[in-house]
């Protein structure tokens, strides 16, 4: 009993920055219906603001006070350029544009404060007591217990402001139902900025004097949001008490979960606790909070259609992809060898993001944990072929069933929410995969990543190592680029056909509306399962094709980053399109434009971070122009440019209006 | 033949950093406070004055002629270059650019100075990781199929060494100085002269049994990949000494380790070892053992924890902990090794930044040594079988490295040609002042 006392007490300054995270995301959330990524990230920028001041980074050290309430002016005019840049154009667009724009914060400030400074953490001046306090025999600092104390009294205030004060009143008005609010001379853009400007006030305070405490560091901070997630969730995404008290006992129950580690009962491997249990108690926990709050959770009732992105007919696509298959063909063939492995690895990463259209496009399940499942893919094809001698080309079938299965498990845990919500469980599980799976030394990559055997088929070499060389000479083989090709171009035509069969056609109507869907006959649950079937599918399939591309597969290929990134990617550029599904993959990492970049446009130092400051800048100027996706948008224009003749030309028959596209 | 245990006395000041993988590679031992007590174990193990042995190194490398086996002069420009490949981690979050900057000061020196290989100019073909695995398939690509590349040298490499190794297949040789994997070892036509997991951990199993005496140690690491594994090889080397070890693991986004080190045993442990490498990792751990006022010795592997990066994010001052290192400190500048790699650096313009780095002193050896296979395996004729015959000839000492190279003395690794560390303590200020001899690893 003590030591469970003590542990409690250990994980309180965790639990308190967590609290605060999920607040952020309750904030955001009633603001302006926002699932807030960056929640986390937002206390990281605190933090180096408030060192950046103390210490005298840009200009002369400040005293303590000065440098305290300057941080918090601070976070609210960042506060004010978010929603000028990120929220407030996109009011009227849908919830995953607005879901991608907060990523493109992320990677924003993630990138910017990195490269301002440096990706090392900063030691920032204490602002709590530096006194400790002896329990059951550990020293504890006291600084633990104020911070946790301020965030309670902080999840109260926000509490008594929400319920009491015509502020709050107004904000639940607007969050329950936008045009009533309107009608009640309520202005929703307006709450939405007050409710952001409290949020990142709120978090920088918090980020302030945690600061000492934990340290302030890109790299961990902006992680913090998945449980946080999972706090706000439990909340309902509008209970500050609950979302502070969820907080406070996930950190409570990391600390605990470290006592436990080091029981006899403990799940162990090799004599070790396993890794990753935490994770997965998280994405245990959110599993239940969505199937205990799943039919509860709160709706917005919006001034504008926020359907999700139009899903355009995708015809002449045989001629509009000949001319890439053919100059994919010849590039596998006649490039140098770096250009050739990443034409491969883009192919590879089509397939990938070919199923974010499965999921996202056609049945507006946001899912991030499609890059997860190819990771199990790929490590399934490793060890089957390592362990049990099991190859080409049973091994890629086993490893693609079995991500399918798992997509399905995941899949069918989310029945009860519909699309946005989603993000949340596939989140944690794809966390969970990443830290249960492939940390794992005995089922994952282990220390430095598992080999791959090379596929072969009655004897011939199939591989990236296939003695079939390139026209000067050299490795990677063209045959396992140009294999690539034929079943990336095979899966691209499955996936456009889809949104043309009977089976598309029910997936968008259980996009378009689920009760409606149910109401004509369609079996929303079945449509929902077959459709995160095949995209685990096609998940899998890339885990394979991408593991003997590489001939290895290491943890850090499948990492949440990566995966947040490549969502975002593909959806702004078209996530209803195959097209879409094409540039992003070869944008991808280790696929052709990266690869560019890297050779001729970026410097070499810190290439990677400026990546990342390019893909979050560049997602929310495209998120501006075109909110639905850049390829979208195009089409869009095009059939109106189409309706519009045919409207002038009374011979021509009437225009078309598909699910979700505007007539 | 093994290498003998405690077979070398050197005395030195100053930072010998260990890159290995971002978290495999801690080891520890002391923390501030007593660091500087005589009744430490490690000052009672070693006793004496540091300093008094200094310039009794009869294995350090000075004359960088008689190394390389060179002529004293420059190379002849006008002759064929002969061509290294050189794959390092840089241009991302963690990187370590400091080891290119140490390379090719050093190949300039080989030109300069030491009259190239066989009279050719030596060049450097480079490769960057930033931070994807993929890139290193894509560095194996552009290295291997490079028919003028006649070896590869690793920097300082985290991500992208087995995506690397997969597209080499033993076809070049790959000459290493610190290992982030045991498999590298077992790799074909793969030889590391400073160490490997295997001979580091193993290393902290011999101070931990010989100069601390440690009869438990606790541990606390990171969940990552390479730290899960790592810890199995720290408890197999403790184990092989018939220590009890305790660890707890810790999700890498964790910000707060004070929870994970109290259930590990901090307060009651002989010793502890945080495995941490990150910086991040690296401050949460020195607040946790610092707010729990741990008083048992505190090791660390590798060089991450006691970083400019670490020290900014602990108010200046990297934690005051004893460090395991796999080759010869460069902050002491009394040692004749670090005074000749000083004079020569400085000569081809490393400046003393780049100089303190052990990222650069360490290329700069490997670059050294690659230049004297070289001039063994037949200058600009050389090929990739004369050169692998040469690396696994090699015998030490070896530039800022332990005197002794052998490889193929571990039977299950044979690419680990040596495998000695010894350990410093950070008395402060980014100093350090050596706690013990080479110690051979237990367990290995």
């Amino acid at each position: 009993m003590q030591n469970i006392l003590l542990f409690s007490i250990l994980g309180l300054a965790s639990g308190a920055i967590i609290a605060t995270i999920a607040i952020g995301v309750v904030l955001s959330w009633r603001g302006s219906g926002t699932i807030n990524i960056a929640a986390g990230a937002v206390v990281m920028v605190a933090g180096y603001i408030f060192w950046c001041l103390r210490t005298g980074y840009f200009a002369p050290a400040l005293m303590m006070v000065p440098a305290v309430l300057l941080t918090l002016v601070l976070m609210a005019l960042l506060a004010v350029v978010v929603e000028v840049v990120a929220v407030k154009p996109l009011r009227t667009a849908s919830p995953l544009a607005r879901l991608v724009a907060s990523i493109g914060v992320l990677l924003l400030f993630q990138a910017a404060v990195q490269l301002v400074f440096g990706t090392a953490p900063v030691d920032s001046p204490a602002v709590l007591s530096a006194e400790v306090v002896e329990v059951v025999g550990v020293t504890v600092p006291i600084a633990h217990f104020i911070l946790a104390g301020v965030v309670v009294v902080l999840a109260l205030a926000l509490s008594m402001l929400y319920r009491f004060t015509r502020f709050g009143l107004a904000t639940r008005a607007a969050s329950e139902n936008e045009r009533s609010a309107i009608l009640a001379g309520l202005s929703p853009d307006s709450l939405s900025l007050a409710n952001s400007v409290i949020a990142y006030v709120v978090a920088g305070l918090v980020g302030v004097l945690a600061a000492s405490v934990v340290g302030v560091s890109a790299s961990t901070l902006p992680l913090l949001i998945v449980p946080a997630l999972a706090a706000a969730l439990l909340a309902n995404f509008t209970s500050f008490g609950i979302a502070c008290a969820a907080g406070l006992a996930i950190g409570i129950g990391e600390s605990l979960l470290f006592y436990a580690s080091t029981q006899s009962w403990f799940p162990t491997q090799d004599g070790f606790a396993l890794p990753g249990m935490q994770q997965v108690a998280e994405f245990f926990l959110i599993v239940i909070a969505l199937w205990w709050r799943g039919s509860s959770l709160p709706q917005r009732g919006e001034t504008a259609g926020r359907s999700l992105p139009p899903v355009p007919r995708q015809e002449r696509l045989v001629r509009r992809a000949a001319p890439v298959v053919l100059a994919c063909a010849v590039a596998l063939v006649v490039l140098p060898s770096d250009f050739r492995q990443a034409v491969t690895t883009g192919l590879v990463a089509t397939v990938l993001c070919l199923s974010f259209v499965v999921i996202m496009g056609y049945v507006g399940q946001l899912s991030v944990v499609q890059l997860a499942l190819a990771g199990l893919g790929a490590f399934t094809v490793s060890r089957l072929g390592t362990e049990f001698g099991i190859g080409f080309p049973l091994g890629p079938i086993i490893a693609i069933a079995l991500a399918t299965v798992l997509g399905v498990a995941i899949g069918a845990a989310a029945l009860r929410v519909r699309g946005i919500t989603l993000v949340v469980v596939t989140l944690a599980a794809a966390i969970a995969i990443e830290q249960f799976v492939f940390a794992n030394a005995r089922w994952g990559g282990g220390q430095t990543g598992a080999p791959v055997e090379s596929p072969t088929l009655f004897g011939v070499n199939l591989g990236a190592d296939a003695s079939f060389p390139g026209l000067n000479g050299t490795l990677p083989s063209p045959l396992f680029g140009l294999l690539a090709l034929v079943g990336t171009v095979v899966l691209y035509a499955f996936v456009a056909n889809l949104r043309r069969g009977d089976l598309g056609r029910r997936m968008l109507a259980v996009r378009s509306n689920e009760r409606a869907a149910a109401a004509v006959g369609v079996n929303v649950r079945a449509v929902k399962i077959v459709a995160f079937g095949i995209a685990s599918a096609l998940a899998g399939t890339a885990g394979v094709m991408y593991a003997y591309n590489y001939s290895t597969v290491s943890a850090g290929s499948y990492g949440i980053a990566i995966a947040l990134t490549l969502v975002a990617s593909v959806y702004v550029l078209g996530v209803t399109l195959v097209q879409g599904a094409v540039l992003a993959g070869f944008g991808a990492i280790g696929a052709v434009v990266p690869l560019i970049l890297q050779k001729w446009v970026l410097p070499q130092d810190q290439i990677s971070i400026w990546v990342q400051l390019i893909i979050g800048v560049g997602l929310l100027v495209q998120l501006k122009l075109f909110p639905d996706g850049l390829l979208v948008g195009m089409e869009l224009k095009k059939e109106r440019r189409a309706e519009h003749k045919a409207q002038s030309e009374p011979s021509v028959v009437s225009p078309r209006v598909e699910e979700g596209v505007p007539a | 033949m093994k290498p003998t245990s405690s077979q070398r006395l050197v005395r030195s000041r100053g930072l010998g950093r260990l890159p290995l993988p971002v978290s495999v590679l801690a080891v520890a031992l002391t923390l501030a406070g007593c660091a500087s007590d005589s009744d430490t174990p490690g000052k009672e193990a070693t006793g004496g004055d540091p300093a008094a042995t200094a310039s009794a190194d009869p294995w350090a490398v000075t004359d960088y002629v008689d190394y390389t086996g060179g002529t004293d002069g420059a190379a002849d420009e006008s002759l064929e270059p002969v061509t290294i490949g050189w794959l390092n981690q840089q241009g991302g979050p963690l990187g370590f650019p400091w080891a290119t900057a140490g390379a090719k000061a050093a190949v300039k020196y080989v030109n300069e100075h030491l009259g190239g290989v066989d009279g050719h100019p030596l060049a450097l073909s480079t490769c960057f990781i930033a931070d994807a695995e993929a890139e290193g398939n894509a560095c194996g690509l552009e290295l291997v199929n490079d028919d003028d590349v006649k070896t590869v040298l690793y920097g300082t490499v985290m991500a992208g060494n087995q995506s690397f190794q997969a597209v080499n297949k033993g076809k070049k040789p790959l000459l290493m100085s610190n290992s982030i994997s045991p498999i590298d070892a077992a790799a074909d036509n793969v030889y590391t002269y400073n160490g490997n997991p295997g001979s580091i951990f193993g290393g902290l199993a011999s101070y931990a049994s010989e100069v601390v005496k440690a009869k438990s140690v606790s541990v606390i690491y990171p969940q990552d990949a390479q730290s899960t594994a790592g810890v199995g090889i720290l408890k197999a080397a403790l184990d092989s000494v018939d220590i009890d070890m305790k660890a707890v693991g810790f999700d890498p986004s964790t910000t707060n380790l004070t929870g994970a080190a109290v259930a590990a045993g901090v307060q009651d442990a002989d010793l502890v070892i945080p495995l941490v490498s990150f910086p991040p990792a690296c401050i949460a751990a020195a607040k946790a053992l610092e707010s729990l006022s741990v008083t048992a010795p505190v090791v660390a592997t590798g060089s991450f924890c006691f970083t400019d990066a670490t020290a900014q994010g602990l108010g200046g001052e990297a934690p005051l902990w004893h460090q395991l290192a796999t080759q010869t400190n460069v902050a002491d500048h009394s040692l004749p090794d670090v005074q000749a790699y000083l004079d020569a650096s400085a000569d081809v313009g490393l400046g003393a930044e780049g100089q303190g780095s052990s990222d650069a002193s360490l290329a700069w050896g490997l670059v050294l040594t690659a230049a004297r296979l070289l001039n063994e395996a037949g200058g600009a004729e050389a090929d990739e079988a004369s050169i692998a015959k040469a690396a696994k000839a090699l015998e030490g000492p070896i530039v800022l490295g332990s005197a002794e190279i052998e490889c193929g003395a571990y039977a299950k690794q044979p690419g680990l040609c040596g495998a000695q560390t010894r350990v410093f303590e950070h008395t402060g200020g980014g100093e350090f002042k050596a706690l013990t001899e080479w110690l051979s690893p237990a367990g290995l």
